[in-house]
């Protein structure tokens, strides 16, 4: 598809630049994605949905918690969380991709840019 | 020893032309087997399959969004045109027709929807098509149609489950 159309991001990394472990908690925070519609899921490094009896698999536009200011803070973890939640496998690498439907023409400008969520690992066991 | 060098390098020259043949064959061979299997899925051509909601046990397409329904159809133009339509669903669908070498041909969304249905009618030239509708022209008989709806939550997948059983992808 073309990018006015949808625009989709990847990340195998955390804010200190280490890749996403499975056995770790980590905070996703961010500020809404200016795009028609937007998600972030999470994958195991096959391009699988993770396993989860919840079907947490991702908060969307739709789903996400706002603070009042209209951030929002979503914890990744393989242990059951209150709130914006979106669980992994303990022991398993993840990766996380962000869909943005109809990105806002601010963005196809200067993608380079774009303000994604900030991702921060918090603790492991 | 010179026959030895001519024979080495005929293998050489041999093994690049077969490594870039199915470099450049593999969207074709991939996209002719997707295609394969979701005239399977579907009991036929010209007609939509109802892909169920992606889970990690579900897992019909490669890297899946959870929050969105797929339905695709194979479209076989040998016989005719054919027209697609698709419910234009809030707050995002789309409908997009691919190639058979992958490529996606073109994209429209529910904000070019007229009415309450996204409609598009695929042909071959020189096929004749209503008036007054702008054809999508294809260079082969196949292309997949896949159509996305955003799923708002859990609750409104049951409706938009039932509400995009009307899609159509028919012969005219």
């Amino acid at each position: 598809m073309e990018q006015k159309e949808a625009m989709y991001f990847t990340s195998i990394k955390d804010s200190e630049g280490n890749a996403f472990d499975g056995n770790c908690t980590y905070h996703l925070e961010g500020s809404e994605l200016n795009a028609r519609w937007w998600s972030i899921t999470a994958y195991s490094i096959y391009s699988e949905l993770i396993e989860n009896p919840e079907g947490r698999y991702s908060i969307t536009k739709n789903s996400v918690i706002r603070k009042e200011d209209g951030s929002y803070l979503t914890v990744i973890s393989p242990s059951k969380q209150e709130g914006n939640w979106i669980a992994v496998k303990k022991g398993q690498p993840f990766e996380l991709t962000a869909r943005l439907y109809n990105p806002a023409s601010s963005i196809l400008k200067t993608q380079e840019k774009i303000s994604l969520p900030k991702i921060t690992k918090k603790a492991c066991s | 020893m010179k026959n030895w060098k001519t024979w080495a390098l005929s293998i050489l020259v041999f093994s690049i032309v077969i490594h870039i043949a199915l470099i450049y064959s593999f969207p074709t061979l991939l996209m002719n087997k997707v295609i394969l299997e979701n005239s399977e899925r579907a009991n036929g051509t010209n007609k939509f399959a109802h892909i169920p909601r992606a889970t990690a046990t579900n897992k019909s397409i490669t890297r899946p969004s959870p929050d969105i329904a797929y339905s695709s159809c194979t479209i076989d133009i040998s016989q005719g045109p054919v027209k697609i339509t698709i419910p234009a669903t809030k707050p995002y669908s789309s409908l997009s027709i691919l190639g058979t070498d992958t490529m996606n041909l073109l994209t429209i969304n529910d904000q070019h929807a007229t009415g309450e249905y996204i409609e598009l009618v695929v042909a071959k030239a020189g096929q004749k098509t209503p008036p007054g509708i702008k054809p999508l022209i294809l260079a082969s008989d196949t292309a997949l149609a896949l159509a996305r709806y955003v799923i708002k939550s859990d609750e409104n997948w049951k409706q938009l489950d039932t509400l995009r059983q009307s899609a159509t992808c028919s012969r005219l």
